[in-house]
């Protein structure tokens, strides 16, 4: 089995606040496969995902993250998305002035550079653009509008789907990308995420809820609670996390309360 | 050339300088006399202190005016403004003087004039009679007088009803450190004409200090649409002051655009009068200072009439050690009911050295107005940055990306694309 993002032992502060949020945290992703974590709110789901993006204000004081066998924690948040880490973030800032378009190619161009690849030529980003805004309906129209700026909830969940059929990287983190969705808003997401999965890349979904899974079937799931993996399985795990809920994880793995 | 008549003698500012460039321009007795009355404005008028409320933020004591020469010829080698853009008139300004004229046949025998000042002092009196200094007067302050004394410019007019269809520009640039010029524009838009304007001041980085003291007076006629840009890209040596002033009559639509990038030291007064009902207006600004560069403006919106609009957007980037100051005042006459006024001024600092003030104000003595102001000033959104740069951007591409679009609305209104290009590519620099 290949590995595409190993983490051992990650402890991760929220710099502002000094508060140890990921403690000890282990998981392995194998590559091409769909993982999901589920966890209940304040248990570091948005923590993981910012601390594996490298935001600067999450700081991690031990553990290692491997990224295709590569330690990326000394890299900076750009250096990690040259290697092809995408994080779709679960509340997406708007940009102002700055259309999707133009911000697209230049995030593919940033890429391709660091990579020693040509620049993607007009025409073919054109087409590759249109054929991903088709794929995901979205109107032709988006492109020229500013990144983020006025978009409904939905709007910027699918914005950040499109960056990452854009994008082709190699592991794609959605945080919470359900959340806020409506059913419909909720399906077009999630084929698009079926229609972008393939072996080359790996997912990991990052949820509050069951219902995602519903549509995006998991090869595996993960729970994460007060900080740490608590434990993992196969699709079934999501069913029944709904059924018993997440107290019912508390008592069967013996985590202590939060403090 | 008028220029050539005059024997290249070294003068600084003074009164003979005065005398030598109306006779250097063959101007009217009339035309003289305006200068020496401004002259003498100037030298009754004290220079501004730091205790003056206008000037307490911003300190001019390294200013010496009698270290600069007011050039008696143009200097031969200089860039010459190029460009493919479709234009209805181009003038080219080589330190202070035209040297170059072109308007487009129809328009000129449609009785559009676009003319150096000094040529339309003599070849048509009453207009220039009329109107220069009617919105700018001498008294406005020791700067604008000293401009009314020394000014060489440009003359635009356009008649009743003509439509300019694309825009008229002029391009003035510096070719020596150690002298001062005095760029002086008086744009005439006569009722329901329409005109795009496109104001450019250009020079290289020189060692030795220059000043620029200018004036602009423009005035749209009942109904008429004018657009204004002024863009200012003097070198790094140039100490630059501005007083450009609107007035704009009933049912008029006038769009300004004031754009800084250069100059050691920028003081840029921006006026517009809304003098009658129904009047409308947008007032753009965008500067971005670097280095130890130092900005001040003042602007006002002057509603002087009832059921007119202003909407004004001034927003700033500044990096190193930076300063820029805005002041604004939106000032509703008595009156002037149903006036409907904003003002915005939004300043981002890409580096802890640099400092920006935002000063508001209101005066408002009507009672049935709707009048709001915002200003902002702080550093890029680190979270914007982390978003960008988690997309694989740099750090300073990302930058780069937020400032392209914080000036994206104001770089949009360039008429013409040739200068928006290379407006793009002087912020491109200065964001390296």
């Amino acid at each position: 089995m290949e590995k595409s993002l190993v983490i051992r032992n990650l402890h991760v502060n929220v710099a502002e606040e000094d508060k140890e949020i990921l403690r000890g945290l282990d998981l392995e992703l194998e590559r091409g496969k769909v993982h999901a974590i589920m966890g209940p709110n304040g248990s570091g789901k948005s923590t993981l995902s910012y601390a594996l993006a490298g935001h600067p204000g999450y700081e991690v004081t031990e553990g290692e993250v491997l990224f295709e066998g590569e330690n990326i924690l000394e890299l900076g948040p750009d250096e990690r998305a040259q290697r092809g880490i995408f994080l779709a973030f679960q509340y997406p800032m708007a940009i102002p002035g700055v259309s999707v378009q133009n911000f697209l190619r230049t995030a593919i161009n940033s890429i391709r550079r660091a990579r020693g690849e040509q620049d993607i030529r007009v025409p073919e980003f054109r087409r590759v653009l249109n054929e991903k805004m088709d794929l995901l309906r979205v109107d032709r129209g988006f492109a020229s509008r500013y990144l983020n700026e006025g978009f409904s909830g939905g709007e910027k969940k699918r914005a950040e789907i499109l960056q990452l059929a854009m994008l082709d990287p190699k592991l794609a983190i959605l945080d919470e990308t359900d959340s806020g969705l409506d059913i419909d808003a909720l399906r077009v997401v999630s084929n698009g995420v079926n229609a972008l999965r393939s072996p080359e890349r790996t997912f990991l979904i990052i949820t509050h809820y069951q219902r995602i899974l519903n549509y995006v079937k998991p090869d595996y799931v993960h729970v994460l609670v007060d900080g740490r993996i608590v434990t993992s399985g196969g699709p079934e795990l999501a069913l029944e996390l709904e059924s018993k809920g997440y107290d019912w994880v508390r008592q069967e793995f013996a985590v202590p309360e939060a403090v | 050339m008028e220029a050539t008549s005059v024997q290249p003698t070294i003068r600084g500012i003074g009164r003979e300088a005065v005398t030598a460039v109306s006779e250097g321009a063959g101007e009217p007795e009339w035309m003289r006399e305006k200068r020496l009355r401004a002259w003498g404005v100037f030298e009754a008028t004290p220079m501004p202190r730091p205790t003056d409320e206008e000037w307490r933020r911003t300190d001019i004591r390294g200013l010496k005016l009698e270290a600069f020469e007011v050039p008696a010829q143009p200097g031969g080698d200089f860039h010459p403004e190029t460009s493919t853009d479709h234009r209805s008139g181009f003038v080219q300004i080589v330190d202070g003087y035209v040297v170059e004229t072109e308007l487009d046949e129809d328009l000129a025998a449609r009785g559009v004039v676009l003319a150096s000042l000094e040529d339309a002092a003599s070849r048509y009196p009453e207009l220039v009679r009329k109107y220069l200094g009617s919105v700018v007067p001498a008294e406005y302050s020791k700067f604008a007088a000293l401009a009314e004394a020394l000014g060489k410019g440009v003359f635009v007019y356009v008649p009743k009803e003509v439509q300019v269809e694309f825009p008229i520009q002029v391009s003035s640039t510096m070719t020596r450190g150690g002298i001062a010029v005095f760029p002086r524009t008086l744009v005439v838009a006569e009722p329901y004409s329409n005109v795009t304007f496109i104001e450019q001041m250009y020079s290289d980085d020189l060692d030795q200090e220059s000043l620029s003291v200018g004036v602009v007076e423009a005035i749209t006629g009942e109904g008429a649409n004018v657009r204004y840009v002024n863009i200012q890209e003097w070198g790094h040596h140039v100490w630059h002051f501005l007083v450009e002033k609107h007035q704009i009559e009933r049912d008029s639509q006038e769009n300004s655009l004031n754009i800084g990038l250069g100059g050691k030291f920028a003081k840029s007064n921006v006026e517009t009068a809304l003098v009658g009902q129904g009047a409308s207006c947008e007032m753009l600004g965008l500067y971005f200072c670097d280095e130890e560069q130092r900005y001040d403006y003042h602007t006002l919106q002057d509603h002087v009439a009832p059921h007119c609009f202003s909407d004004l957007l001034y927003k700033g980037v500044l990096r190193d050690r930076a300063r820029a100051v805005f002041s604004g005042l939106i000032k509703v006459r008595p009156g002037s009911q149903k006036t409907d006024a904003y003002q915005t001024n939004r300043n981002l600092l890409l580096s802890d050295n640099a400092r920006a003030d935002s000063i508001p104000n209101l005066e408002i003595e009507a009672n049935d107005v709707k009048c709001s102001h915002g200003a902002s000033v702080g550093p890029v959104d680190p979270d914007q940055l982390f978003y960008l740069m988690a997309r694989g951007l740099s750090k300073q591409d990302a930058t780069r990306m937020i400032v392209d679009g914080f000036f994206e609305p104001l770089t949009s209104r360039i008429p013409l694309e040739g200068v928006r290009e290379k407006l793009q590519a002087a912020i491109d620099q200065k964001m390296e």
